[in-house]
């Protein structure tokens, strides 16, 4: 089988994939009929390799390193994928792996393919316990034409002299994964690579990536880029110090989260090494919806009695966790913690305006915890 | 001198806490200690975070983050209905303090029903407008003030689909309270 530019060109499984701008790639990897390219920046080659092999492919031709590719990362999907394949692979829904092929602007034929790979090694009941729904939905699927979106994105460089501004970017949504994250990727990779913002976990729980979108906070990593409107807008958080781009000082919303001494206090003897310290079941339901909290500042930023206070009034994060430590039926300084609350700003700048719950992450009740500290002065 | 002693706050404040965080069961130090300084609430207690000294100093050159109004002067950040009624009780209260004042200003200096009486009678087709606004502020923050006694004693309606039917709800009553009270006599 020929891998090389004319088969590119040729092998009309490829012939989607565009890399404007630079010789026609060697694959990363083929087997048979199948072969992946690089040149889109979800592909990561490690991860493709881990993939097929699961699929079963046994023949895999690395490529010799290209330092344009080494920033390469995996999407979203590529990640979901992997996940779901070596994780619980019972399960694998036909809308990832379409998405997934779609992100890596190959066509849906190659779904088929990879399904009779794996079914060849004997891993088809493993992975594809849908094989039927999948090729239905792999033969339906047509590439999709180029939509393009305007995004409009705050920017501020702190070594430049240049006011803050919103540049636009115009990109195929098309061509990109499902979330804002995703959106700002394909930026930075392939527009605009000094645009700053935080990121980690890709998948709401770390809390890194939350900033204003479409005047609304939220994490861009769980925020869908409705693909029916003609534009998006992201800003940082509201009200905060801008350290760069997206990026914001979150030094001061960190000192008030420590100030509520967020762990928990007892008196008297710590207790023996490995003994458990013990919780009803009805104790431990009342920390349900506080936990987990993963101290993003969404609901803090989104505050507009925050943003008036922002040093002396906690906020709803922080105070949606210090409520976490005064229902916790473990913790024995409870009457300091209500009394160390007592405080014109720290807690009744709280004037309901539940900006925070409507904007939570993660769905919690900022607000309702608020609201019950305040229950507990009276 | 005033410098000097923040400073000697904040170390003293980041000790206790390395030595609670190495032992969280045994801490002994009441928490007012660490709560009574609202003044200091400036103490960079994240340097163990990687937040530089200079912190304030850093702050001070940059930009703050558009919030209600964007970069370009426009509205950005988008109100949900809730946080609309919210500075609509803040709003009708200051109007109510605004009004009350002036009625006392006009009461203190003249005769105040005699002034009303001159207005009805200068522009009678003015007079429904005048009650309107006088009644709407007058119910809406009756009927915020209620709903915020609610909240506060019962910590009921706090999902965000009551938060919304509950706005909804007070504008709807508030207009219709204060429509009545524009057109009718008493």
């Amino acid at each position: 089988m020929g891998v090389g530019a004319a088969a590119y060109t040729a092998a009309n499984d490829i012939d989607s994939v565009q890399v404007s701008g630079r010789a026609a790639p060697q694959p990363v990897l083929c087997r048979g009929d199948l072969c992946i390219y690089p040149g889109i920046s979800e592909l990561d080659p490690v991860t493709l390799d881990a993939v097929l092999h699961s699929l079963g492919t046994a023949t895999v031709v690395h490529r010799p390193p290209d330092p344009l590719e080494s920033s390469g990362r995996c999407g979203d999907v590529c990640y979901s994928l992997i996940t779901r394949i070596l994780g619980s692979p019972k399960h694998l829904p036909s809308d990832i792996i379409m998405q997934y092929l779609r992100n890596a602007g190959k066509p849906a034929s190659m779904l088929v393919q990879a399904m009779s790979f794996g079914r060849e090694a004997g891993l088809g009941a493993r992975v594809f316990t849908t094989s039927g729904s999948l090729q239905a939905a792999a033969e339906t699927v047509v590439e999709k034409p180029a939509k393009m979106m305007d995004f409009s994105i705050y920017r501020w460089n702190p070594h430049s002299e240049e006011k803050p501004k919103m540049e636009t970017y115009s990109i195929d949504v098309n061509k990109c994964g499902p979330m804002y994250l995703d959106v700002l990727f394909k930026i930075k990779d392939e527009i605009d690579p000094t645009l700053t913002f935080r990121r980690s976990c890709r998948e709401g729980i770390c809390g890194s990536c939350s900033m204003n979108i479409n005047g609304t906070n939220t994490l861009a990593c769980l925020c869908k880029v409705d693909k029916d409107t003609p534009s998006g807008t992201i800003a940082p958080l509201p009200h905060m110090h801008v350290v760069k781009d997206l990026v914001v000082d979150m030094s001061n919303f960190y000192a008030q989260y420590k100030s509520i001494k967020p762990w928990l206090e007892t008196s008297g003897a710590p207790m023996a090494p490995g003994k458990e310290h013990f919780q009803s079941k009805e104790d431990r339901l009342k920390i349900d919806g506080l936990y987990e909290c993963i101290l993003c500042a969404c609901c803090s930023t989104s505050c507009p009695s925050y943003w008036w206070n922002t040093e002396k009034y906690l906020g709803p994060a922080v105070l949606l966790q210090a409520y976490r430590w005064i229902v916790d039926s473990r913790d024995e300084n409870t009457s300091e913690r209500l009394a160390a609350l007592d405080d014109p700003f720290k807690l009744y700048r709280c004037h309901t305006i539940m900006n925070c719950t409507k904007v939570c992450p993660k769905g919690l009740n900022p607000g309702k915890s608020v609201a019950k500290i305040k229950q507990a002065l009276l | 001198m005033m410098r000097r002693a923040a400073t000697n706050c904040f170390s003293t404040g980041s000790s206790f806490a390395s030595s609670a965080t190495t032992q969280p069961g045994a801490a002994v130090v009441p928490l007012r200690h660490l709560f009574s300084t609202p003044q200091n609430s400036k103490a960079l207690d994240t340097d163990f975070l990687g937040t530089p000294s200079n912190r304030d100093e850093l702050n001070a050159k940059r930009p703050i983050s558009p919030n209600i109004f964007g970069v370009d002067g426009k509205p950005h950040y988008k109100f949900p209905p809730i946080a609309l009624s919210s500075v609509t009780n803040r709003i009708t209260g200051c109007m109510l303090t605004a009004g009350m004042a002036g009625y006392a200003g006009v009461a203190l200096t003249g005769d105040l029903p005699a002034a009303i009486e001159g207005f009805k009678a200068s522009a009678p087709v003015l007079v429904p407008v005048a009650k309107f606004a006088v009644a709407f502020p007058v119910v809406y923050h009756t009927l915020g003030g209620f709903r915020h006694l609610v909240w506060d004693y019962t910590v009921a309606g706090f999902s965000n689909e009551t938060m919304e039917m509950s706005s909804y709800a007070l504008f709807a009553a508030s207009l219709a309270g204060s429509g009545a009270a524009a057109v009718m006599t008493i």
